[in-house]
């Protein structure tokens, strides 16, 4: 999780039998290689074939056809693409407030810690399949808890539909997610505020600082590597799930919430269009990798900064 | 929010009972709302059909076991228990070895290949995992790994990897220099000074990797429902979701099926939480 | 710290071991498909796996195919059947054939055959849904099923002459049959009787208009109760439509497999299901709605009317089966006779086998033999063959018989009006474009002619995407 940035300790003291250094690389690139790199290049590859698997004979080369059809024609994969981009900026966005909020709360030293944070993991742990089926029917409009609890206190009039509106829906699986994703947030959160040094709030206090000026001068720049490496993490790891828009929407209704891996598991399953579906997740792996370096150069600078 | 104020205060007063009380408070509401679905599903397993359906309360005026009875007796839950075991357990230990080597070497030495390798597995994880199925699949067969156990090791073992390289060159990061340095004046040479030294100080950011790989494996279905095709080497999830599908109507039944699928999960992070925070304050996250 | 670390590194280790040991070791318990597959002339692949406790083993020199049967009923039972006739199969055949099950689920489905498949890791024969087979007859990955159908005729066997009419016929694509019904799995309206009393009316409905009025009546004398549920936000959603659109005399093409998604027939279609919104007929969730939350409304007693297959579940809720029957079939405003449509589910082997013949011996053996995945199995549909149908298990299920006697005699089958099933019908029904149709109308959007107009251009480029 460290940032290359930020080791002042041993700055410029490395090892030099570089020949070991190598042959400890070896276990992990040789299946690297194999199980994720190979399907990436071969994926690349079909990217710029016109490749339909019901016409496998078919097969031809194509160059940039595909991407130039999907940049410039493509309305399906633009709205689809925009979406995407909501879904996932505000699944990180709300499961990074969520983690750090009970991150601070479980920072306390407090009896029964241990079954609190279990209690908070759960969402992490519950198969998707399992949670999916419950939302559902807590969501339900007729029978739904969430619904028939609201409407008995008086709170709503008649039921929201969670699932069964355009909006709604674009909220709800925003919510399902970043449920299912803050547990990891907040592990990560709480492992970099524990590792925060208490002397540094003693002194702080000392100096007539409250809570948020240490929060703000202390806690959150402590905080910052962790931050910044989680929140590139799960950026990359909603916009390419599948699962938990599949699970409650199937992109629906009527595309609301299609996504892009639901577009490109279309185009490759249904459509049977291996080679556009490459180039969509190519231009997906691209996309996401502009994103990265722009937003940890963006972090890197502030830091020198300040 | 104010919870992290009293951590730092020097004497616990009535102002630190008081926060106490808060946070008890905002823990047992908050819990509520985001275990909701887990909650909804144990009330559910514990009704009986008609009430699972037209009741609205979480838990039954009565609690009925007879749900769990039906599921342990009618699937083959055990085995499926084992398979998962075996696939979390070794994937667990070949990541956690993979990864300690990878990540110590780019720790440690200098070089293009170290500075850029890790950056090179983040950017692994930026395709699509759907496409990848089918050079996967074509990749297991030349290897005959179809259908056996041994694909699924081989897939989940790579997929934690990027991920468990990224935490523990962290750890190494922080564990300064100077130690390795003594032991070989002492006579180790550097492998075994890694070995003996650098290794048993990072056991806790090995421990946080392995749990969270353990979880990631323990977990994973659509790669498994690929490449598992016999029963008898279906994984926990494998067997959930054959449940899930067949029997929408038995609801409580569905629900029970959930919960032992999820309570084996929950037993290794009461005991493994412990470990996961411990490990990652150690040292991953501080960089 | 250097004790505590050796013990680590034991308990590493050992756990090391016992992953691979165990790993080994449960793959190897299974009859391993991978070395017994490509070599058939190879004395005894599997013979050498150590596991006593095997009692399915292929036998020495044994021509191996594995089946890959879709999970089409319950899972503790369905299994179980599917495996007596393998194992019947296994015992009786006389050309040394070993057959191999593997239960599928049909999650995911698309996605499973599709990379085996392309993969050159085909199973050798197959279930699987009604489009399946003429889309992978287009790759060439078929195998071509005449011969069982002219080894039936040289027997003078019974079974072609029993099959749905045109069943055969459907399933033939360029000159070869791609695969063979072996159960129709019917659609139809489950409703409560009791509620259908309270609201006073008599009989079911038979027109769209008696429909509607038959919910107005259902929703004024039960307030608290839907009066029509159906799973909107999955494929039920699609199966719904489609099925107001085989009684309005149209369908997903035309006769001669064209688009046909505008026509005036398919307006009204969407119309209906406007009134059945705006009047509070169906719920306003209902867009949201899996099939299997329709079935958990029905059975609660929320909901009056259910569209659905054969309701199997309903054993298990008894005073809801008690006051449940099958609607007899309705005719839309420009029908020109009362239907409803029906799946043909086949049973299908591919290219890529080494045994073809092994393959149909068995799929033919699978055929005659069928009626335990029903008698033991509990499957929900119906078997393709007449006299399977009519066995006197079906008789004692209420919906079995409603089914058969009220539904399949009026049906047609899901590529009506077109003659014959297309291959671009699986990508079709995969994307749902009619569903989606439908739930433009339910989430309020009027447009009747645009929402048409979207559902038709998208079944047309499908629909070319296949011709070229």
């Amino acid at each position: 999780m460290a940032m290359s940035s930020s080791k002042p300790a041993r700055k410029g003291k490395k090892l030099k039998n570089n020949r070991l250094g190598y042959a400890m690389l070896v276990p992990a690139t040789l299946l690297i290689s194999l199980i994720s790199l190979y399907p990436l290049l071969n994926g690349i590859y079909l990217s710029m074939f016109d490749y339909n698997l019901m016409r496998p004979k078919k097969r031809r080369f194509v160059g940039a056809g595909n991407f130039i059809e999907i940049l410039t024609k493509d309305s399906e994969f633009y709205s689809t693409l925009a979406y995407s981009f909501i879904y996932a900026f505000f699944v990180v966005l709300i499961s990074y407030i969520m983690g750090l909020c009970f991150a601070l709360l479980l920072n306390r030293e407090i009896k029964g810690r241990g079954i609190f944070r279990m209690l908070i993991l759960i969402p992490w742990v519950i198969p998707s399949v399992v949670a999916a089926t419950n939302w559902m029917w807590l969501l339900n409009d007729q029978l739904g808890f969430i619904n028939r609890t609201l409407t008995g206190m008086g709170l709503i009039g008649k039921p929201i539909l969670f699932l069964a509106e355009a909006t709604t829906a674009r909220v709800t699986v925003i919510f399902t997610g970043a449920w299912k994703s803050f547990p990891f947030m907040m592990i990560t959160l709480l492992a970099g505020l524990q590792g925060i040094s208490k002397d540094l709030y003693e002194s702080a206090q000392m100096d007539g600082a409250g809570f948020f000026r240490s929060f703000y001068y202390i806690t959150m720049p402590m905080l910052k590597p962790v931050t910044t490496i989680s929140t590139v993490l799960m950026f990359i790891w909603t916009f390419n799930n599948f699962e938990n828009i599949y699970l409650l929407t199937r992109g629906g209704p009527v595309d609301a919430t299609f996504v892009l891996p639901i577009l490109s598991y279309y185009t490759a399953f249904l459509r049977s269009n291996i080679g556009y579906a490459s180039a969509i997740a190519s231009i997906m792996l691209v996309v996401l990798m502009i994103l990265a370096m722009l937003y940890m150069k963006l972090l890197k600078n502030r830091e020198t900064y300040s | 929010m104010a919870a992290n104020a009293s951590s730092w205060n020097p004497k616990p007063n009535r102002k630190k009972i008081l926060l106490d009380i808060l946070t008890y408070a905002a823990l047992v509401i908050i819990i509520f709302c985001v275990d909701l679905p887990f909650i909804s599903m144990f009330g559910t397993a514990l009704k009986g059909r008609s009430e699972a359906l037209s009741s609205p309360a979480l838990f039954p005026a009565e609690w009925k076991f007879d749900s769990f009875g039906q599921v342990l007796t009618g699937t083959t839950f055990g085995n499926n228990i084992f398979n998962s075991a075996v696939v979390a357990v070794t994937v667990t230990v070949c990541c956690i070895m993979f990864a300690v080597c990878a990540g110590y070497a780019i720790s440690r030495f200098r070089g293009v290949v170290f500075n850029f390798y890790s950056v090179f597995v983040l950017l692994l994880q930026m395709f699509p995992g759907t496409l990848m199925m089918i050079p996967l699949f074509v990749i297991f067969k030349n290897l005959n790994m179809v259908d056996t156990l041994y694909s699924v090791m081989f897939a989940y073992t790579t997929l934690n990897l990027p991920f468990s390289i990224w935490m523990t060159k962290g750890f190494f990061d922080t564990i300064p220099i100077d130690i390795e340095e003594a032991a070989q004046i002492d006579g180790c040479n550097q492998f075994s000074g890694f070995l003996r030294v650098v290794l048993p100080i990072s056991m806790p950011g090995i421990s946080t990797v392995g749990i969270f790989t353990f979880i990631n494996a323990w977990g994973e279905y659509t790669l498994a429902s690929i490449f598992l095709r016999s029963d008898s080497i279906g994984t926990l999830t494998i067997g959930l979701q054959k449940f899930v599908l067949q029997y929408t109507s038995d609801w409580p039944a569905l629900m029970a099926a959930s919960c032992i699928a999820t309570i084996p999960t929950l037993i290794f992070l009461l005991v493994a939480q412990k470990y996961l925070i411990q490990g990652m304050s150690a040292g991953a996250v501080k960089g | 710290m250097k004790k505590r670390f050796a013990t680590l590194l034991a308990v590493l280790l050992a756990a090391a071991q016992l992953g691979a040991c165990a790993g080994g070791g449960s793959s190897a318990s299974t009859p391993d498909p991978a070395p017994a597959a490509p070599e058939s002339s190879n004395p005894s692949p599997a013979a050498d796996s150590p596991a006593p406790e095997e009692s399915q083993a292929a036998p020495a020199g044994a021509t191996k195919i594995t089946h890959w049967e879709m999970v089409n009923g319950p899972a503790a039972t369905y299994g179980d059947a599917a495996a007596s006739i393998v194992d019947r199969f296994n015992a009786e055949n006389d050309q040394n054939i070993f057959v191999e099950l593997q239960m599928t689920p049909w999650d995911n489905f698309y996605q499973t055959f599709l990379t085996a498949i392309t993969s050159g890791a085909a199973p050798d024969t197959s279930t699987g849904a009604s489009g399946q087979p003429i889309q992978y007859a287009v790759m060439g990955e078929i195998l071509d099923l005449q011969p069982i159908v002219d080894q039936w005729n040289a027997e003078g066997s019974s079974v072609p002459s029993e099959l749905p009419p045109g069943g055969l016929q459907t399933m033939t694509y360029d000159g070869i049959l791609t695969g063979i019904p072996w159960a129709i799995d019917p659609r139809g309206f489950v409703y409560r009787t009791d509620y259908f009393e309270q609201a006073g009316i008599a009989n079911p409905p038979t027109t769209w208009d008696e429909f509607l009025d038959c919910c107005a009546k259902l929703k004024a004398a039960l307030p608290d109760v839907v009066p029509f549920v159906f799973g909107g936000g999955d494929q039920m959603g699609g199966q719904t439509i489609l099925n107001f659109l085989v009684q309005n005399d149209t369908g997903l093409t035309d006769e001669n497999t064209q688009a046909d998604f505008t026509n005036s027939r398919v307006i009204e279609t969407l119309e209906l299901f406007g009134k059945l919104y705006d009047n509070g007929y169906i719920s306003e969730g209902t867009a949201s709605y899996k099939g299997s939350d329709a079935e958990k409304m029905y059975y609660s007693g929320t909901a009056a009317i259910w569209f659905n297959g054969p309701p199997a579940g309903l054993k298990d809720y008894p005073d809801v089966e008690k006051v449940s029957a099958i609607m007899p079939v309705m005719k839309g405003p420009s029908g020109s006779s009362a239907r409803n449509y029906i799946w043909m589910n086949s049973i299908m082997a591919y290219t890529q086998t080494e045994s073809p013949d092994a393959c149909r011996s068995f799929i033919k053996f699978w055929i005659e033999n069928e009626l335990p995945l029903w008698t033991e199995g509990g499957c929900s549909q119906v078997p393709s063959v007449s006299s399977n149908s009519s066995n006197e298990y079906f008789q004692n299920i209420w919906y079995q018989k409603q089914f058969a006697e009220l539904i399949i005699p009026n049906s047609v089958p899901t590529c009506y009006p077109a003659p014959a099933a297309y291959p671009a019908f699986s990508q079709i029904e995969g994307e749902d474009y009619y569903g989606k149709a439908l739930q433009a109308v339910i989430t309020g959007n009027r447009d009747y002619a645009a929402i048409a107009q979207t559902a038709h251009d998208q079944i047309a480029k499908a629909l070319a995407d296949y011709a070229e």
